[in-house]
């Protein structure tokens, strides 16, 4: 049945969008930073920030369909145009620093495991410039319905490496199941729980999705799905490489697509997972150029923000370049999350109080 | 100065540039002979031999007419049967009771089609359609009567889109026929045929089909206004007007598609689709299309739901290896030798020895000139066929190898990609997917199997957001919407459950909230 779209994004491409955002993290050096504070029990962790986010985004979906509008606008709604515009900025400064920063770790993992003779500005220049500045600059619709089109096939992979590894893991490795105890457990997951404040952040999309049911599910299914695959994750790479040897390893999903094997015959299929995790990634970048884009021209009131994707890309990969190794680079990661999980925290928990102490000073 | 440039920027002149408008709109007199005289000026009579006339007297009336037409584009036989003969046999009527000219056309003629026409510019743009103008002496009006009689081939198999199992008949040059097929398939009284017209000089119409009750009324709109803003002289088939009307004329993606077979046009007017046919163009065009109009063949469907979806996964492996078997190879031998197992790693390193180009080079050299022998083929005479069989088979493959020009290997990959392009259903798909295949042999060349995903995420970005005519390339897969699920695989026929009337054509709309009650 042929129809002519009505320019708005479905919840399934919704959902894709949220989840190109968050599960692609699970291949970058963000297990690093769980496992090294949960160790054996680093696989609860993702579960548990989810679970603290729950309660923010559960805050901010009623507000949202109150008000009908996107979040910044509900920002400058609530906080007036001073603050809204220090917090989008706040925002703006959190995901576009988190993009030139993971840009940054992408292209440093490409050059230590697959191309050691391929400088990193190039793969840099061609990541972020090049392919993911030119599927945002297609748009949002562009980029809503590629990801639906990958997404399904990035989840089959998982599955399809997950399956290729079984063989080789074993299950015991995960005990002592508390890992570094309950207390710190707890603390660091409401640290990390900026791996899904992307959850809260979508919300400034809100008015390009269809319909509130659309965007609430998909907004639920993208913070699970996500979480649920990294906590599966998590435990196979601990069953994998056994504490505390998986401490050790720069990228662990890297060196479980090397020990994937399809039967006998191919035993180094790494090259196909790298190509579709580089398909995901180019997506992912494209999405936080965009939303970074969206954010700027929102704080410097600019109505073709389409036009700021372009240097915005540029500037991310200069960024990208200043840490020298991509150690340093990880502590300033820690730094952003750190900061911003407070953001993403807060942000929903401001927004209700504002909303319910205006409804009461107005009448 | 004022009035050229006036003149030079309101456009309208070359309306008044167009041929049929230059005839003068005048009303005929009631001189027979005037209007006849009038009518050989505006067809050159002398030089020009096309207008043939025939005087008579109309008995019932008892007053001379004239009977003209176009040689070649009436059929004579029409003409002295409903015409002539009816004029001749006709009774002398009662003083006072002679029949109007309108009477002569419903109750004389034994012709369907007759209208009564009162000036030279609707004379002239009947005669060359094939009516029959009659003049009749002191009438103000002339009757136009249907008589076309174009000669035109009768209805035969499909050459393009040829299946083993379904019908087996395909449109011919004549709109009448094309009709007529769509309409045996489809008896359906909501199939709307509108007639619009195309071209400045020479205008032709164009048939614009769709089923009322399924169409989004928008897309129609949006096809008319097309045709509409054609601004040629002449267009004379459907294969022009489709990149007079298409939305991005360079682009590598088609925007609409021409079939050959009337079941298949049948079936895209039922799923909402606009069909456009014309006089002189064996074939209906398409609009809008998606991803799947160019995927699926018509065979899909005849076949049982296990064969034809067996054929369809066939076509999509076909569709992944033209594109990207030659870039992976590429990519795998230069970037990833580890993939490959070590006894084939080996061979293929022993044959590679004694190459003495890059295998950049290689592949190109054999992609070239596989180009070259499929553009050769289609131009060579049948009965040499044969002979660019063996010539690429065994001179370019074989002799190849024994020159050390390429590796047996490559040989191999270049007729897995050959073979694959030529099982795409659609000419545009497949010639789409050849470009793009040089396309990602350059991204794997640089970047290995990274170039070759960025280079696939930006082609599929660019697919997803195109729109033919509004509609997205890849819906109802993505975007999502609801439908009939027939894209990849198809289900079972039963499951097909194609319900329009149960879609109404906007989704559960946002409301938009008045105030906002907290603030």
């Amino acid at each position: 049945m042929i129809r002519v779209s009505d320019g708005k994004i479905g919840g399934r491409e919704f959902f894709a969008i949220i989840y190109s955002m968050m599960a692609i993290r699970i291949t970058n050096s963000t297990p690093n930073l769980l496992l090294d504070s949960g160790i054996t029990a680093a696989w609860m962790m993702p579960l548990l920030s989810a679970a603290f986010l729950l309660g923010p985004l559960l805050l901010l979906l009623p507000l949202l369909k109150k008000h009908n509008i996107g979040l910044v606008d509900l920002l400058y709604k609530l906080t007036g145009n001073a603050f809204g515009r220090l917090i989008t900025l706040a925002l703006f400064v959190a995901i576009f620093s988190s993009t030139s920063l993971n840009g940054r770790n992408y292209a440093d993992i490409v050059t230590t495991m697959y191309y050691p003779e391929t400088s990193v500005l190039l793969i840099m220049v061609v990541l972020i410039l090049g392919a993911s500045f030119y599927i945002a600059h297609r748009g949002l619709e562009a980029v809503s319905r590629t990801a639906l089109l990958v997404v399904p096939v990035f989840m089959l992979t998982s599955v399809f490496l997950i399956i290729s590894v079984a063989s080789q893991l074993n299950y015991y490795y995960v005990f002592p199941i508390a890992g570094s105890g309950a207390g710190t457990i707890l603390k660091d997951s409401v640290a990390y729980s900026a791996f899904y404040g992307d959850i809260i952040l979508i919300g400034i999309l809100y008015a390009y999705v269809r319909s509130h049911g659309a965007f609430r599910k998909a907004a639920l299914w993208g913070l699970w799905v996500p979480a649920f695959k990294m906590a599966v994750f998590l435990a196979v790479y601990v069953m994998m490489f056994d504490y505390p040897a998986v401490q050790n390893i720069a990228f662990p999903y890297h060196h479980l697509t090397r020990m994937a094997m399809i039967g006998t015959v191919a035993n180094h299929v790494e090259a196909v997972f790298l190509a579709l995790w580089f398909i995901g990634a180019s997506l992912h970048f494209a999405i936080y150029l965009y939303l970074s884009a969206f954010l700027l021209g929102k704080v410097i009131n600019y109505r073709e923000f389409e036009y700021l994707i372009l240097p915005l890309a540029g500037i991310a990969v200069v960024l990208g370049m200043i840490p020298d190794n991509h150690l340093q680079g990880e502590q300033w990661r820690k730094l952003l999350l750190e900061v911003s999980s407070g953001l993403f925290l807060l942000l929903p928990v401001l927004l209700w109080v504002l909303d319910r102490f205006r409804k009461k000073a107005k009448p | 100065m004022s009035d050229f440039l006036k003149r030079l920027f309101s456009g309208d002149s070359a309306e008044d540039r167009s041929a049929l408008n230059q005839v003068p709109n005048d009303p005929f007199s009631d001189r027979l002979e005037d209007n006849v005289k009038q009518l050989e000026d505006l067809f050159l009579y002398p030089a020009n031999d096309a207008l043939k006339s025939r005087a008579l007297s109309i008995p019932s009336i008892n007053r001379r007419a004239r009977v003209l037409f176009i040689a070649g584009a009436a059929d004579t036989e029409k003409i002295n049967d409903h015409i002539i003969r009816p004029l001749l046999a006709s009774q002398p009527a009662e003083e006072g009771k002679e029949p109007s000219v309108d009477d002569i056309k419903d109750n004389t003629l034994t012709i369907t089609g007759s209208e009564t026409i009162a000036d030279f510019r609707e004379a002239v743009r009947r005669l060359i359609n094939g009516s029959t103008v009659i003049l009749i002496d002191g009438e103000k009006n002339a009757i136009a009567a249907d008589t076309a009689g174009f000669e035109k081939r009768s209805v035969s198999e499909p050459t393009r889109e040829i299946v083993i199992k379904g019908p087996n008949n395909a449109f011919v040059e004549a709109t009448d026929v094309n009709q007529s097929l769509i309409r045996r398939q489809l008896k359906d009284h909501r199939l709307v045929s509108e007639t619009v017209t195309v071209g400045k000089e020479s205008p032709q119409n164009v048939s614009v089909l769709y089923l009322d009750n399924i169409v989004d009324k928008t897309l129609v709109q949006n096809v008319k206004d097309r045709i509409a803003r054609v601004d040629k002289d002449a267009v004379l088939t459907l294969s022009a007007l489709e990149e007079l009307i298409e939305e991005r004329p360079y682009s590598l993606f088609p925007s609409i598609m021409t079939t050959e077979r009337p079941d298949r046009t049948s079936s895209f007017l039922l799923e909402g689709h606009v069909v456009l046919l014309m006089d002189n163009s064996p074939e209906a065009l398409i609009a809008p299309i998606t991803f799947w109009s160019l995927f699926h063949t018509a065979e899909d469907q005849f076949l049982r739901w296990a064969y034809g979806n067996f054929a369809r996964i066939m076509r999509l492996i076909a569709l992944f290896t033209a594109l990207l078997v030659p870039a992976i190879y590429l990519a795998v031998i230069t970037f990833h030798p580890e993939m490959i197992p070590t006894d084939l790693l080996l061979a293929i390193a022993g044959t590679r020895e004694r190459v003495p180009f890059p295998s950049l080079m290689e592949l190109l050299l054999m992609e070239i000139t596989f180009e070259i022998l499929r553009e050769a083929g289609v131009r060579v005479p049948t009965p040499l066929g044969t002979t660019i069989g063996i010539v690429g088979a065994l001179i370019l493959g074989q002799a190849a190898v024994q020159a050390n020009l390429v590796s047996p290997l490559l040989v191999v990959v270049i007729a897995i990609t050959g073979l694959s392009s030529f099982a795409l259903p659609d000419l545009g798909l497949s010639v789409m997917v050849r470009i793009l295949r040089f396309g990602f042999i350059l991204a794997a060349f640089l970047l290995g199997f990274i170039g070759i995903a960025l280079a696939f995420a930006a082609l599929l970005a660019y697919a997803a957001s195109i729109k033919s005519f509004g509609v997205p390339f890849f819906s109802p897969l993505s975007p999502h919407m609801p439908s009939s699920r027939d894209l990849f695989l198809r289900p079972i026929s039963r499951k097909q459950n194609l319900r329009p009337q149960s879609l109404s054509p906007q989704e559960s709309k946002r409301t938009e909230q008045e105030g906002g009650a907290g603030s």
